[in-house]
């Protein structure tokens, strides 16, 4: 007989707070928000979330962080860091060594994300990148947009509702930063297909001059086969044999233009 | 999916007790995500007929996939369908009634819409008779759908005005079968492509229209390098990829080129003369009537068409013809075409010189040999076609203008004798001309966008909605806001086809059955039940008998049973394929008489079309494998000599260029559907003009510039590209925007082939200006 003592948890967790919880409380709600913050320590999240994403080299390296007008505009989108995380000397490094004797607490239910964050582009700085190796390749090519406009690998769809056309067209680089030692933000933004199983849609084909070229003469897989120029392989498992022969374009559609239309969102 | 924390927690303790006590595995179960269901059915676009499999999870339709175990389409699906979970679930979805009310849309209720709209039919019935009421289908309704529709307005209410937007796509494939044939489908299937060494690809963009035939296509020529393809086509579409021979001939000349290799193939002997002897006759029409003439008057015929002489009258090279009949000839040979051949003023002529083809060198009935028309729809050949569902004919073949036919459907249906109008009602330019003299008085158009897809569409988009007083009354039952709806005074939200269950019928015969998986949003109700309430409130007005429809069906599985009844002794007899069977068979091939008949691959061949087994075209004196032309006069398939006419409005010193329409892979028709997924409307979100950069540069017109697009009829604008496609002298566009710049069809023409009525969509003169 298997036990999942996860359960039992959960059920004395339930019998105990079941009589505290207001009987119109539901997830996400603000009285069920509150009530969850005034059972936790205020600086606590704050702690752990920037343990979480700083790496512990550029913990050390403070003066490496380039000075940049978007690092220093953060806080407006994400929460205050607390000062002392960002040096060598703070209690935090120790704090995160304790916390791996201690078991491992049980995760909490994402705070869902506000408006805020899904406007992020609209209504805060152009977010910075995260040093990762995909990142630091796509920009030495200015090639952002092979993820970010097709959504493919989960990078976030670029949402320019509202810029200028010219805007849509310029280099990424021009507004936004490169951010050396930066880890991708743990936090999840809602998918634009959420709702949709994951991984419904072929992804979509970026609109660069390369693709726009290997889309005339339909020849994807001669990068796509053995992931030439950092080109992502192919994963059709699960897909009939007969797919593989097929033609690309019979299932992924390629970027022309960028929306035009936010009517039809 | 919201849930309160007080449901969680009693979730999480009942899921523990459970756990405790039956061992872990159910509790596992419970707070999982609910796993994905996948549901067979089939697709929504086009008349491939992909099997697909519908990924549903807290009932909603989250996912669409290929169906690895369709015994035709193998698993593959294209772009198109891959979207359908988000085009079905667009926030845009009509969900609630509207009557318009002082110019303007407002919400209204089921029965308020309901009544207003019985009650005008009603009233025009009664005061202008029969004939003053129209219904406009199409071949994206549910074969029930047609059915039932056609059932009320033909038995119930007495008129042929029954049309659907087949007519403006298949009907010329029609009229070639019927009148090559004897009847109408074609007698091969799918199973023939992977027999196939010769695909003769005629004016069908097959790679963007029907993507996964192509990939088939493409799959067998890759798999075997003795398989050829010849492309007959005055555009470089993408399947010129993959032309062994390609033959781009004048728009609106290809006439010639048939004749000329009918012509190659007789004088090098490559012709099949046995097979003529026993299965062939030729008939040429003199003073309006086909009169039979012998094989030598054909010959005879054919000199006028040599390929010197053919190259002077179609601009193909003569060698290139000689190549391409030759080709032909060694085959095996599988024919494709679609829109190329169909919408042209003489459609029915261009399908009847592909079937020369294939009749004198004796290839068809046999394994990789067929002439094979695509359709562009999911169920214009099960829902129209074969139900009858167009102003001259009746369910599975039969005609309006023979008495025993009417007297079948009548006695079938329950309709008083005499119902059945002799005379064919109007076809579907004829019935929208009719509307802008207001002589129809009330039209019911249904899952179709004729505002955007009539070719002249200014004219009838003026029919349809101009104010005026005694305008005509037209109720539009649809699932999305269109150019149609916005001229329309009543429009009914409809369930999209994952959202009801009903049959399709696809290109290949075959029917399959596409269950209901989710519910439909807010009001929507499907055709089906919107159809028997107004039957219903027909009834109680007096205008159509008591009982004729209302309690007789609940639900399309009553009405499926009659449908295979009243294929009985038909050359379609579909008894054998049940609903139970449906559901549980990745569709059956008709004719199917009996349960356990497993579907038919090649008709007219004994042994495997159970027709000729038994009923009313049985022969026992044929030898398995053998043909009989059951269907045609005297069981012999018409070899026509049609003259070589070209185009209704050829170019000329003041509209120069001709204009060519069609679709893109990633959007389907009017855009209706495909424009709500986000990935296929970025992947062409505005209108295109390809023209050939040798006109381009004569005109001054760069890459991306605007362009004007004017015709006697009308202008449009739209973004040049261009593309050594069309061949000089000829522009591209397809007319999937809505837009009204982009509204391709105000500029088409809406001149029609005389035998099949469909209008010449592909070829019509304009002049192209920078904008």
């Amino acid at each position: 007989m298997k036990w999942c003592p996860e359960f039992i948890v959960w059920a004395l967790l339930a019998l105990w707070l079941t009589p505290s919880c207001g009987s119109d409380g539901c997830w996400g709600s603000d009285k069920s928000k509150a009530s969850a913050e005034a059972e936790k320590p205020a600086a606590q999240p704050a702690v752990s979330e920037e343990a979480e994403s700083v790496p512990a080299e550029v913990v050390s390296k403070p003066s490496e962080k380039p000075p940049t007008a978007v690092s220093a505009a953060k806080p407006r989108q994400e929460k205050p860091r607390k000062p002392a995380a960002r040096t060598a000397d703070t209690p935090r490094v120790q704090d995160k060594s304790k916390a791996k004797r201690k078991p491992a607490p049980k995760p909490k239910p994402a705070a869902k994300p506000t408006p805020q964050d899904e406007e992020f582009a609209l209504n805060a700085f152009p977010p910075t990148l995260s040093d990762t190796k995909q990142h630091r390749k796509a920009w030495r090519r200015n090639d952002c947009l092979r993820c970010h406009e097709t959504g493919v690998g989960a990078a976030p769809e670029v949402r320019h509702k509202g810029m200028p056309d010219l805007l849509k067209v310029a280099k990424c680089r021009s507004c936004h930063v490169f951010e050396p030692g930066k880890k991708p933000t743990e936090r999840k933004r809602p998918p634009i297909d959420a709702g949709f199983a994951e991984f419904a849609f072929p992804p979509m084909i970026p609109a660069s001059a390369e693709h726009r070229k290997a889309w005339r003469k339909d020849d994807c897989l001669l990068c796509h086969e053995d992931g030439l120029m950092g080109a992502p392989k192919v994963r059709h498992k699960g897909l009939p044999p007969l797919t593989l022969k097929a033609k690309c374009r019979t299932c992924h559609v390629q970027v022309r233009v960028l929306d035009s239309d936010p009517k039809r969102h | 999916m919201r849930s309160t924390r007080r449901e969680f927690m009693k979730t999480a303790a009942v899921s523990a007790v459970v756990a405790a006590t039956s061992g872990g595995a159910v509790a596992e179960t419970v707070l999982r995500p609910e796993p994905i269901r996948w549901v067979k059915s089939v697709c929504r676009f086009c008349g491939t007929g992909c099997g697909v499999m519908l990924g549903v999870r807290d009932g909603r339709f989250v996912a669409l996939r290929g169906d690895a175990k369709h015994p035709t389409t193998k698993g593959l699906v294209c772009a198109k369908s891959l979207f359908l979970p988000k085009i079905v679930q667009a926030k845009d979805r009509l969900k609630v009634p509207q009557i318009r009310k002082n110019g303007v849309l407002k919400d209204a209720s089921w029965d308020e819409a309901m009544e207003l709209v019985a009650s005008k039919f009603a009233e025009s019935i009664q005061k202008h008779g029969p004939d003053s009421v129209a219904f406009y289908g199409s071949g994206q309704a549910m074969s029930e759908e047609s059915y039932l529709a056609n059932r009320l307005f033909k038995g119930g209410i007495g008129t042929n005005n029954v049309e659907g937007n087949p007519r403006l796509c298949m009907a010329s494939a029609v009229g070639g079968y019927v009148t090559t044939f004897g009847k109408d489908e074609p007698m091969g299937s799918y199973d023939d492509i992977d027999h196939a060494k010769v695909f003769f690809l005629v004016g069908s963009n097959t790679a963007e229209c029907h993507p996964v035939i192509f990939d088939r296509i493409l799959a067998t020529k890759q798999a075997r390098k003795d398989v050829l393809v010849i492309v007959l086509d005055p555009r470089r579409s993408p399947i010129a990829e993959i032309a062994d021979v390609m033959l781009d001939p004048k728009p609106g000349f290809d006439l010639p080129v048939f004749h000329s290799m009918a012509h190659v193939i007789i004088k090098e002997n490559l012709h099949d003369p046995d097979f003529i002897a026993k299965h062939c006759q030729f008939k040429i029409v003199k003073d309006g009537k086909p009169v039979n003439v012998s094989f030598d008057d054909y010959v005879k015929f054919l000199e006028g068409f040599t390929p010197r002489k053919a190259e002077l009258q179609s601009g193909v090279p003569a060698d290139q013809i000689v190549e391409a009949a030759r080709l032909f000839a060694k085959g095996p040979t599988m024919s494709f075409w679609t829109m190329g051949l169909n919408q042209r003023s003489r459609g029915v002529w261009a399908n009847n010189l592909m079937h020369n083809l294939h009749l004198i060198t004796g290839q068809i009935g046999k394994p990789g040999m067929t002439p094979f028309s695509l359709t562009g729809q999911p169920n214009a050949c099960g829902g129209v076609r074969d139900t009858g569902s167009l102003c001259h004919i009746l369910p599975y073949g039969r005609s309006v203008k023979k008495a025993k036919h009417r007297e079948e459907m009548e006695k079938l249906w329950g309709a008083k004798p005499g119902t059945i109008p002799p005379k064919p009602g109007l076809n579907t330019i004829e019935m929208f001309r009719a509307l802008a003299r207001d002589e129809i008085k009330a039209m019911l158009i249904l899952t179709t966008n004729p505002g955007q897809s009539l070719p002249n569409a200014s004219v009838y988009r003026d029919a349809m909605g101009k104010p005026r007083p005694g305008k005509p009354f037209i109720c539009v039952i649809d699932a999305y806001p269109t150019r149609t709806t916005e001229l329309a005074d009543v429009v009914l939200p409809a369930a999209m086809w994952s959202e009801k269950t009903g049959v399709f019928g696809m290109s290949e015969r075959r029917y399959q059955l596409h269950p209901k998986i989710i519910d439909a949003p807010g009001e929507s109700r499907s055709d089906f039940d919107v159809l028997l309430d107004f039957a219903t409130r027909l009834e109680e007005k007096g205008v159509v008998p008591k009982g004729y429809i209302g309690g007789k069906f609940k639900t399309t599985d009553d009405i499926w049973e009659e449908m295979r009844e009243a294929s009985r002794d038909t050359a379609y007899d579909f008894r054998g394929i049940t609903r139970e069977r449906l559901r549980n068979e990745r569709g059956v091939r008709w004719p199917a008489p009996t349960p356990n008949h497993p579907g038919t691959s090649r008709r007219f061949v004994k042994g495997e079309d159970p027709i000729l087994d038994a009923g009313p075209y049985a022969d026992n004196t044929l030898k398995p494998g053998e043909i009989k032309f059951y269907a045609a006069p005297k069981f012999r398939a018409t070899v026509w000599l049609r003259p070589p006419l070209g185009p209704s409005e050829p170019p000329d010193d003041e509209y120069p260029f001709v204009l060519s329409t069609g679709r893109v892979l990633e959007h389907w028709h009017t855009g209706t559907m495909t424009m709500r997924a986000r990935e296929l409307r970025r992947s062409y979100p505005e209108c295109f003009c390809e023209i050939n950069p040798k006109d381009a540069k004569r005109l001054g017109i760069k890459n991306g510039s605007r362009v004007k697009i004017t015709s006697r009829r009308g202008t449009a604008w739209a973004k040049a590209r261009l593309i050594a496609g069309p061949r000089e002298g000829m522009i591209f566009v397809p007319f999937c925007w809505e837009d009204d710049p982009s509204l391709i069809n105000r500029v088409t023409i809406d001149a029609y082939d005389p035998g099949s009525k469909q209008p010449e969509f592909k070829i019509c003169a304009v002049k192209l200006e920078k904008a």
